[in-house]
């Protein structure tokens, strides 16, 4: 892990790109997740106003939980008559996919202050973790990468509060929004990183096996089928550290030597 | 609504917020054991194919009925662009993106797909 990309606040004018030029690129970047999001904001936002949960309620979701299915569902656990407990209980489990993102982050935030770390993991979503985690593993010598965590993470929120707060207002009117195809942006976006997340032949294993269990595994409830698809790529990709097919390869040929 | 659902929306983005920052500021990072960090590197090629390849079926059959859909195109552009050029983000998702458009537009006007 190069969390070194993360060092110390402080350190912002050592090397690289400064602290603008990352909010600047951040805030680009983001824009094709944000073309694939606000369908979905303005899905919940129109979901809130045919509840009646009135538009301070549905915003407040937006703000305080910033996660899509756990807002649809808690909503609709709420507007049920759901007792509270049982309600966080739900976006608990929802959400329980953010411990292995804060786990795999964690590395790169440790060495901020704490309120860099507290504003950031809050505006960490499936693409921003995606997005900060690459940014955070290249290696450009930059020293201000938690700046473009920061570009990213709050153009995507604000457009998730603002087309949340639209949906509310026109309702279900936006709601056939993802049939032209608006939703394959996010599929997109996940394609592009997901290729240049598989840089060598190890890691092209890794994402052929979780991606086999994945599939293999969809129809279990909730995100089980990934927790068990995740784990079983990081064994492959450990396995592999050790039995390489060049390693194979050369005790094959001192057996045979 | 009752004052209630202020609070079970708070109490819900608390929760979420404390898996988000569990690891990053309330649990030490020594008590993670080595291979556990060691395999850390492997979580994000792992889980972006884990998302992906299962949610592009389900979005094929569930949105088309068919898996020859314009969801499949998309995924076989991206990726065969993605193979020539890995790391070229931008051009990656443009080109999965016109595949989708392309093919979506063609089987709708040929009626392949509903």
């Amino acid at each position: 892990m190069k969390a070194a990309g993360a060092a110390g606040a402080a350190d912002d004018r050592v090397a690289g790109p400064g602290r603008l030029e990352e909010l600047r690129r951040g805030a680009r970047d983001v824009l094709p997740v944000v073309v694939g999001v606000v369908p979905w904001g303005l899905i919940f936002g129109s979901i809130g106003a045919d509840h009646h949960f009135g538009v301070l309620n549905t915003l407040l979701m937006s703000f305080t939980i910033n996660a899509a299915t756990a807002q649809v569902v808690g909503l609709q656990m709420i507007v049920a008559g759901g007792a509270p407990l049982v309600v966080v209980l739900g976006t608990v489990i929802i959400n329980s996919r953010l411990l292995l993102y804060s786990l795999t982050i964690a590395p790169f935030l440790r060495r901020l202050p704490p309120p860099w770390r507290l504003l950031l993991t809050f505006g960490m979503t499936d693409l921003i973790f995606v997005m900060a985690h690459r940014r955070f593993e290249s290696e450009d010598g930059a020293r201000a990468k938690h700046w473009y965590f920061m570009g990213s993470a709050y153009v995507l929120f604000a457009s998730w509060i603002v087309s949340t707060y639209v949906g509310y207002v026109y309702g279900l009117q936006l709601a056939r929004i993802p049939e032209l195809g608006l939703d394959f942006a996010i599929d997109a976006l996940l394609i592009a990183f997901a290729m240049g997340s598989l840089a060598n032949g190890r890691l092209a294993a890794v994402g052929v096996a979780a991606g086999v269990v994945g599939l293999t595994l969809q129809t279990l409830p909730g995100d089980a089928g990934l927790y068990i698809a995740v784990p079983v790529g990081a064994v492959v990709g450990l396995t592999l550290e050790r039995w390489s097919l060049t390693s194979i390869l050369a005790r094959l040929r001192a057996v045979r030597g | 609504m009752t004052v209630a659902v202020p609070i079970t929306i708070i109490a819900m983005g608390l929760a979420t917020f404390l898996l988000r920052y569990a690891f990053v500021g309330v649990v030490p990072e020594r008590v993670l054991p080595t291979v556990v960090r060691r395999g850390l590197a492997y979580v994000v090629p792992a889980l972006l194919m884990a998302f992906v390849v299962p949610g592009l079926v389900q979005d094929s059959l569930a949105k088309t009925h068919t898996l020859l859909s314009p969801y499949l195109v998309g995924t076989v552009v991206g990726v065969a662009v993605g193979l020539v050029k890995r790391n070229s983000f931008l051009l990656i998702f443009l080109a999965a993106m016109a595949g989708f458009v392309v093919s979506n537009l063609l089987m709708h006007a040929f009626h392949l797909i509903p």
